[in-house]
């Protein structure tokens, strides 16, 4: 059974947490309060064969930024989340691949970009399109979740498993992947 | 004929001008020739000239009631009548019926009652109606050019709109409503005619009713109407005002874009219409229109159903009435028949009884007697059937009565009802289309405006000012960077230099000066603030060139600790002329400035606080305020803070006017919290104090405050704000999310958290027990329930008493500052329920800022993680339990009245074990402004305790003192053999050394001042000067040393007076010192921790009281530091912001240092500790302490004092063996320097693995 180690990265109360928690209990957690780091571990089928997905949920406040090269260098997929109804968590989310394309000296590593909180459609910030246009810009996918209502989640981990899957076959020796 | 027409036109238009009573004949005449000859049926030409006539009898009679008397009420019915005239004719004459004859005679009535009646007089008559008669001659005019028309024939191709007339009327009613009270002849019928019109109808209830019914069902349709418009506007509005708001944000970001500033009102004019609309719905939703309506409609619903039904009862007892009369009737009739059969049987019966005689007749007597009876009985019957009858009648008419009674009743009923709900129905209607109004009104009036402004921009303006922006910025750092290419370049237009000018740039070059200073401490410091380098270069030639008086009168003035940073630059003044040619770029040109240019400002935005400014014109270039930009051609300054700032730049401006010169830029983000603190009388910085009230006013409730980030690019500008213009900056233009970011953002970048590096260990032990506590509650909870919660709160106590001892260890300012800051969050978690974030959440975001362990190379590990949520334990619980720990007990004193305290604690102090307070006051001194150290009701009281521990301690100091003393010798040594390395002269270093080990209280003199005298030595030129003060020095502590017990305090002074004396002219230089001064002590610093290593031994279990003393020492210092303040204010000011630098210099050293001031409870705890331990720690320990002194002593030769001095803490802590020691030193000092220099590569490393364990020490002892 392949592991896979996720790290949910994103800015401060975008709803890292809950998006996990959603993933691992099927349940949305109420509470409002800051990550320092948490980790879940979760098997899941994806497309028909099991894996184990090991979750690092990350802290969001900048006071916490300087644990984020390690999170990276240990991680293997990365979900980036914006809260769509907040603009400048969508801007904090571009440093971040940035910061992983550089600990990692890899383009491609397998990333998803994560519009949270669609189930606030009515104070929206950011569109859809400008996430798909910041997606299609680093190729990779895009989707808008929310934990709150359970829209995509599992789908979400789905997919990041599939890039990870998809990031380790065509270049098995890829100097990143024994890094990790 | 045509000349016919024309004359009939020509007197038509006489008559029409007015003079309507002469010329009436000759109309009638002209009219009556033109009969003659017309087509038309001399009938009804006759008829039509009747009319004309009444016509015009009637505008007559109006110019008459006007002209005479007056009365409103006689110049109403004589409208009326010619109204009435009017219409007639256009009845009969469907010809003469036109849009423009209405148009007339509307506009006439409209004027007639604009008329306002009360404020009618003889000499304003005319005046007033002037416009009515106008009116009444259009209306003449237009009515002889209509029947000109239609007589020339030509009227039925007439293009004239002809209205029908039942339309014609009713425009008329309209119109004349309100003119006259003559609804009844227009056709409305009072209400009783109403009722009496609608009891004439048979089924006048059912349709009154049902009129009810069709009102109530259109009323719902027409609330349901608005409800539904009203949210979905709500709705709309709300996105606006979201659209707007994000709108707004985007659009500020971006600088230069053409009409912005416009938008921008647009965007606001919208959220503030948004709002107001948001208000009027709300308004008509309540009370204004829904809810009265609805209240109306309901109660008109129920007052109807119950008339009908009490129609319904009175037409049941009505339809009785009638069938009892029916059947009355028919009884009645039925006995009729009876009683009409009984009496022809009766008949039959006497004519038998006539017929017939004899035998028989006996019988048909009885019969006929029979008979007779049921003919009288059937009568009797008749007549109580025909009573019966008479009585039912008489019920119907009854009835019938009633019920016409009740159906008047109900029918007024109805009425009343109708009429209450038509009124509510205006009211609201009114009410509604009122408040539209306004609000369209108002959104009018700011669209045309918005309009008339967009009018006014010039196409290209904003692109050229960009264009201009960006060329003068480049220009500006070619300059600064290239001199001779500068001086190429300058615009032959500009003027010589003038001499005047010097002085009139003084602020500028002097912010200049500024900033310089900040970007060269920003780069010794080490993060961020970069890009003000460039900025750097380009002063660092100015000021070198500028006058030499300008300079040091500006930067005196502003913050003269900073001075000495200037040194360093010297060496780019190679290009002396490059400095005048800039400040020759913009002339001055008399005539532009002052208020002869202030017009020119006032076409351009400017944001609120820019408006509290007096520009005028920029003479000389200079930095932007606003966006740190080279201001050249589009510059202003304010005549009373000097500011300087683009025009462009005011649209953004967020620092108001302190109406006196604004204070150059301060380094505020990542600068040494001392620094800023010293500024404050309570040591709190005010960025901490803007940022929490503005937070406490605004956003208390806001969820997620201080966890959701701000907006990067807003949060940088304030940032950058607060350091332009400090307290003045108008912080109510950002979001509470970026006040948040900026303060989390000071917090996270002062080099040493509030919670100082040297405490680090000690409060995060103090989070573990914390953790312990909690998870014991947490069990016990469980296991127990409440019964031992006693315990529980004493465990608890017990850990506030620890924390606020820890937290007495912090300088004043450090304490007043983390006060501060946790009494706001404090406030920010009693509105946890709104904002979401209690003191959990606080304390995970607040830890890492607030205490966090020294920085080291090495690499995060998870392990961090651990120290992660210790930080936010700790911080957690200082805010939960805020008002416990920071009560008044722990109350700091402020300087003044400490200083007179501490002058009486100073005596009992070296009675208590010297060697610690000696370190602790050299160390303290060197790491503290004078003002902030002193918590003198708690050193006291620590003195005391100190004494009656003394003897004890004082026993064991005997026993480790020799060891000790030794040790510190060596560490004297390492120094000045580090000085050696640095070519300085070791033998001043050396000569004072003995002397200062004579007498503890002496050397507690020498070493206070001496930090600071370290601190002048280090520019070299500076050294000259300054040869003069060492002997005094050296004199001083000769003094203290002889004297010992005399002079121990006299010395303190004389020190101070001369290091104010000397600094002054020092601090200057001190810049300059701080890079050298690094290096030297990073070097330090990796002996140290080879030294440290060694030393994990160590017990570092208790600096509490090595910390409190070191409080006592501190204030001893700053009594020094103080009293002499007040002859020389400003030296001593640098005198402070020196020691401060130092202080911050020697940050690496601390930890190393921490273990001890632990000496004493060791000795407790170990009585006879190994000498081997012994000597290892003073390794390590004295190393630190001189590390801080031995730069400057590297540096600078005539103050060997300062080499001493550092020793000197050292030797003070061996002071029990003082004497003893002091050769075994000079014999050890030879052997350790080598053994340093051999480890320094792997320290690093080592230190690390050293703080580490340093964290698991206490557990051992």
């Amino acid at each position: 059974m392949r592991e896979y180690k996720v790290v949910v990265l994103g800015s401060g109360g975008v709803g890292k947490s809950a998006l996990t928690v959603q993933f691992v209990t099927g349940t949305f957690i109420e509470k409002y309060d800051p990550t320092i780091e948490d980790f879940y571990r979760k098997e899941i089928e994806v497309d028909s064969s099991p894996s184990v997905l090991e979750i690092l949920d990350t802290a969001g406040t900048e006071q916490f930024a300087s644990m984020r090269d390690l999170y990276i260098k240990n991680g293997q997929g990365f979900i980036l989340v914006y809260s769509l109804v907040n603009q400048q968590s969508f801007q904090d989310i571009k440093p971040m691949r940035d910061q992983i394309i550089r600990v990692k000296r890899y383009e491609k590593v397998p990333v998803i970009l994560v519009g949270n909180k669609v189930d606030l459609e009515s104070e929206r910030e950011v569109s859809s399109s400008e996430g798909r246009a910041l997606a299609e810009e680093w190729g990779c996918p895009f989707m808008e979740t929310s934990a709150k209502s359970k829209t995509m989640v599992d789908e979400l981990f789905a997919e990041i498993v599939r890039q990870m899957n998809y990031a380790a076959q065509p270049d098995k020796d890829d100097p990143c992947c024994s890094a990790c | 004929m045509i000349a016919h027409k024309q004359k009939k036109t020509k007197k038509k238009r006489a008559w029409a001008s007015g003079q309507l009573s002469t010329d009436i004949t000759t109309s009638e005449m002209g009219l009556k020739s033109l009969s003659s000859n017309s087509i038309f049926d001399p009938d009804y030409i006759k008829e039509l000239v009747n009319d004309i006539r009444k016509f015009s009898h009637m505008l007559l009679y109006l110019k008459e009631a006007i002209f005479s008397d007056c009365f409103k009420e006689v110049i109403h019915i004589r409208l009326e009548e010619l109204l009435r005239v009017l219409k007639s004719i256009m009845n009969k004459h469907q010809n003469l019926n036109s849009v423009d004859l209405q148009n007339a005679a509307e506009m006439l009535t409209a004027k007639v009652k604009a008329v306002n009646f009360t404020e009618v007089n003889e000499e304003n008559k005319n005046d007033l109606f002037q416009e009515v008669f106008s009116s009444i001659e259009t209306l003449a005019f237009t009515f002889g050019n209509i029947l000109t028309n239609f007589l020339m024939g030509d009227v039925g191709n007439d293009s004239l709109l002809r209205l029908p007339v039942s339309r014609e009327t009713k425009s008329f009613e309209n119109v004349s409503v309100e003119s006259v009270d003559s609804s009844s002849e227009k056709g409305n019928f009072s209400p009783l005619e109403l009722d009496n019109v609608l009891l004439k109808n048979t089924d006048s209830i059912e349709l009154a009713l049902s009129y009810a019914k069709t009102w109530s069902k259109y009323t719902k349709n027409i609330v349901s109407w608005v409800e539904k418009k009203l949210n979905l506007e709500l709705e709309s509005t709300r996105n606006m005002v979201k659209l707007a708001e994000a709108t707004r944000t985007n659009i500020g970001i971006q600088e230069f874009m053409p009409l912005q500033s416009l938008f921008t009102n647009a965007l606001l004019n919208d959220i503030e219409s948004s709002h107001l609309l948001q208000q009027t719905i709300a308004a008509l939703q309540a009370n204004k229109f829904v809810q009265p309506l609805l209240g109306r409609k309901n109660e008109m619903e129920k007052q109807r159903k119950e008339i009908k039904e009490l129609w319904k009862q009175e037409q049941n007892k009505m339809l009785e009435a009638e069938n009892a009369l029916k059947k009355a009737k028919l009884l009645c009739m039925q006995r009729q028949d009876e009683y009409e059969k009984a009496k022809s049987s009766m008949f039959r019966a006497e004519e038998e009884h006539l017929s017939s005689s004899g035998g028989l007749a006996k019988n048909l007597n009885k019969q006929l007697e029979k008979k007779r009876r049921l003919e009288e009985e059937a009568l009797q019957k008749v007549e109580e059937a025909n009573e019966l009858y008479k009585v039912c009648v008489t019920n119907v008419e009854e009835r019938r009565n009633d019920l016409e009674n009740t159906k008047r009743e109900i029918l007024a009923q109805l009425r009343t009802l109708v009429f209450q709900c038509d009124l509510t129905l205006k009211a609201v209607t009114v009410n509604l289309f009122h408040m539209q109004h306004l609000q369209a009104a108002s959104l009018a009036d700011s669209l045309q405006s918005l309009c008339d402004s967009a009018k006014l921009y010039d196409p290209g303006q904003e692109y050229s000012e960009f264009v201009k922006a960006t060329n003068s910025t480049e220009e500006e750092k070619v300059d600064g960077n290239v001199n001779k290419h500068l001086n190429s370049s300058q615009p032959s237009g500009f003027g010589p230099a003038n001499s005047l000018e010097d002085v009139v740039r003084l602020p500028d070059s002097s912010n200049k000066i500024e900033e310089d200073r900040c970007s060269n401490s920003a780069d010794i410091t080490g993060p961020s603030f970069i890009r003000s380098w460039t900025f750097g270069m380009f002063s660092d030639s100015e000021s070198t060139g500028g006058s030499s008086e300008s300079r040091s009168l500006d930067s005196e003035s502003i913050s003269p600790g900073d001075f000495h940073r200037k040194l360093p630059r010297t060496p780019s003044s190679g290009t002396m002329s490059s400095a005048d040619d800039l400040d020759e770029r913009e002339p001055p040109s008399p005539s532009e400035t002052g208020p002869n240019s202030l017009g020119t400002f006032k076409k351009t935005l400017m944001s609120k606080a820019a408006l509290t400014h007096k520009f005028r014109k920029l003479r000389s270039p200079t930095k932007c305020r606003d966006c740190e930009g080279i201001v050249v051609f589009q510059g202003v300054e304010c005549e009373e803070c000097l500011l300087v700032c683009h025009r462009k730049c005011l649209e953004n401006l967020v620092i108001i006017c302190g109406h006196q010169k604004l204070p150059g830029k301060i380094h505020l983000f990542g600068a040494e919290f001392t620094q800023v603190a010293k500024k404050e009388p309570d040591g709190i910085p005010f960025i901490l104090k803007i940022c929490a009230s503005e937070i406490e006013n605004r956003a208390l409730c806001l969820q997620g405050i201080y966890r959701v980030c701000g907006n990067k690019i807003k949060t940088e500008k304030l940032c950058q704000a607060l350091e332009n213009g400090m307290h003045l900056v108008d912080i109510s233009e950002f979001s509470s999310h970026d006040i948040c970011d900026v303060l989390k953002l000071y917090l996270r970048q002062l080099p040493e958290p509030f919670i100082l590096f040297r405490l680090y260990k000690e409060f995060i032990d103090l989070a573990k027990e914390i953790q312990h506590v909690n998870e014991e509650q947490e069990t016990k909870k469980n296991s127990l329930e409440d019964k031992k919660w006693p315990n529980m709160c004493i465990e608890i106590n017990r850990i506030l008493l620890k924390s606020k001892d820890l937290l007495r260890q912090l300088p004043a300012s450090n304490f007043n500052s983390l006060h501060f800051l946790i009494v706001h969050l404090k406030r920010v978690v009693d509105h946890a329920e709104e904002n979401k974030m209690n003191s959990k959440n606080l304390g995970v975001i607040f830890g890492p800022s607030l205490i966090r362990p020294r920085p080291t190379t090495a690499p995060i590990t998870i392990s961090s993680l651990a120290e992660y949520s210790n930080q936010a334990r700790l911080v957690e619980f200082l805010i939960t339990y805020s008002q416990k720990i920071f009560d008044g007990s722990l109350q700091p004193q402020d300087v003044m009245c400490s200083i007179g305290v501490v002058d009486q604690g100073c005596f009992p102090k070296p009675l208590l074990s010297p060697e610690e307070r000696d370190i602790e006051r050299s160390m303290k001194s060197l790491f503290f402004s004078s003002k902030e150290d002193i918590h003198t009701s708690e050193s006291e009281s620590k003195i005391f305790e100190r004494a009656t521990s003394f003897e004890e301690s004082e026993r064991k100091q005997n026993a480790l003192g020799k060891c000790d003393a030794c040790l510190s010798d060596k560490a004297q040594l390492l120094l000045d053999q580090e000085a050696e390395s640095a070519s300085q002269k070791i033998e001043d270093g050396k000569t004072p050394k003995p002397l200062s080990l004579k007498s503890d209280r002496s050397t507690n003199n020498v070493e206070r001042h001496t930090p600071r005298t370290k601190i002048r030595p280090v520019s070299l030129p500076v050294d000259r000067l300054l040869l003069a003060s060492p002997p005094n020095e050296r004199n001083g502590r000769n003094m203290g040393n002889v004297n010992l017990d005399k002079f121990c305090k006299n010395p303190a002074f004389e020190g101070v007076n001369r290091k104010d004396a000397a600094t002054t002219v020092c601090s200057k230089f001190n810049g300059f010192d701080q890079q050298t001064l690094q290096k030297i002590q990073d070097k330090q610093y990796e002996q140290n921790s080879l030294t440290a290593k060694t030393t994990m031994i160590m017990p570092s279990a208790l600096q509490e009281k090595g910390v409190t003393t070191s409080l006592q020492i501190s204030g001893d210092h700053s009594i020094n530091a103080t009293q002499p303040s007040k002859p020389y204010a400003e030296p001593v000011r640098s005198v402070r912001e020196a020691s401060e630098r130092r202080s911050s210099d020697s940050y690496p050293l601390a930890p190393v240092r921490a273990p001890r001031t632990l000496q004493p409870q060791h000795w407790t705890t170990f009585y006879k500790p190994h000498a081997p331990i012994i000597s290892i720690r003073g390794n390590e320990e004295k190393p630190a302490s001189p590390s801080a002194a031995v730069p400057p002593g590297t540096d600078h030769d005539p103050h060997g004092l300062v080499v001493k001095s550092m020793p000197d803490p050292d030797k003070a802590s061996a002071c029990p063996g003082q004497a003893t020691g002091q050769p075994k030193e000079d014999s050890e000092e030879l052997g350790l320097p080598d053994v340093n220099p051999m480890c320094q590569r792997p320290r690093l490393k080592r230190m690390q693995q050293f703080e580490d364990l340093e964290g698991e020490i206490p557990q051992f002892v």
